[in-house]
């Protein structure tokens, strides 16, 4: 008598047990193919350099101007790889700027340009540079308006 | 109960290791010249340097060798962890080297997880009068 009382609850413990452990197999079959070596490609960047230079003007903007003295124009240049030549033009060609070569990956330039040829008149400029990978930048073309 | 919670272990065990982090690997280097670049003695080497890793790159080293050993340079930057770089590679080839004598240019980086690529460039002397368009 006591061992069939014995006996059942002993049973009833390994049919639970049983009943517990059985849902890790698939859990396990599940998790080993997760598991296996992670061969994903590694993140990539933002990739070598494929632009230009980057250019500022001041003034970047169309600007009026009195026709005393000169007006300088800034120019600040960058570029990871190097900047190979940089050229300021005006319009019309009243003055002319030799192409610089700084061979730096930055670079600042002014250039003045006389404004009493341009009374009651307006001219426009803009800047050219290249990298030494031969990638250009143009800028914008501003337009100066002389009082 | 209890077979609910070991379901969601299991589960959450499972969505752990589908992490999709990527093994390490070795940096990317690349030596990159225009395509109008001609090498000139005397003249410049005019290039540029890309390199990334995601563990971040420790070193770059340049270095410069001719065919005839007459040119030789080397050049070594430390970098900041930066996990991508562009760096200049601007050399000045002295006057002497004959035309058609090779020089090899070879980059290689070192990242902070210990690994090492490598990129080479082989040019040739095609003028012995500079020049720089």
């Amino acid at each position: 008598m006591v061992r069939f009382l014995d006996t059942a609850p002993a049973t009833a413990r390994n049919g639970l047990a049983a009943a517990r452990f059985s849902g890790w197999i698939p859990a396990l079959f599940l998790m080993l193919p997760a598991c296996k070596d992670n061969l994903s490609a590694p993140p990539v960047g933002t990739g070598p350099d494929v632009s230009g230079p980057v250019i500022r003007l001041a003034p970047a903007h169309d600007t009026l101007v009195d026709s005393t003295g000169v007006l300088f124009v800034h120019l600040s240049v960058s570029d990871a790889s190097g900047i190979k030549n940089l050229d300021f033009r005006v319009i019309p060609a009243t003055s002319t700027f030799g192409t610089l070569m700084p061979l730096d990956t930055t670079f600042e330039v002014s250039y003045p340009v006389p404004l009493a040829q341009f009374k009651h008149g307006t001219f426009k400029y803009y800047a050219r540079g290249a990298d030494i990978l031969d990638h250009e930048t143009v800028t914008d073309t501003v337009t100066v308006t002389v009082r | 109960m209890r077979d609910v919670k070991t379901a969601v272990w299991c589960v959450a065990l499972a969505a752990a290791c589908t992490d999709p982090r990527a093994r390490p690997v070795p940096p990317v280097v690349d030596v990159l010249f225009s395509s109008s670049f001609t090498l000139t003695s005397p003249g410049r080497i005019l290039g540029s340097v890309y390199v990334f890793d995601a563990d971040g790159v420790g070193s770059l080293s340049l270095s410069v060798r001719s065919s005839d050993s007459s040119f030789v340079g080397d050049s070594l930057l430390g970098l900041t962890g930066d996990a991508e770089a562009t760096r200049a590679i601007n050399w000045t080839v002295p006057p002497g080297l004959a035309i058609g004598t090779h020089v090899t240019v070879v980059a290689r980086a070192l990242d902070f997880a210990g690994f090492a690529a490598s990129d080479t460039v082989r040019l040739t002397v095609q003028d012995t009068v500079a020049t720089l368009r």
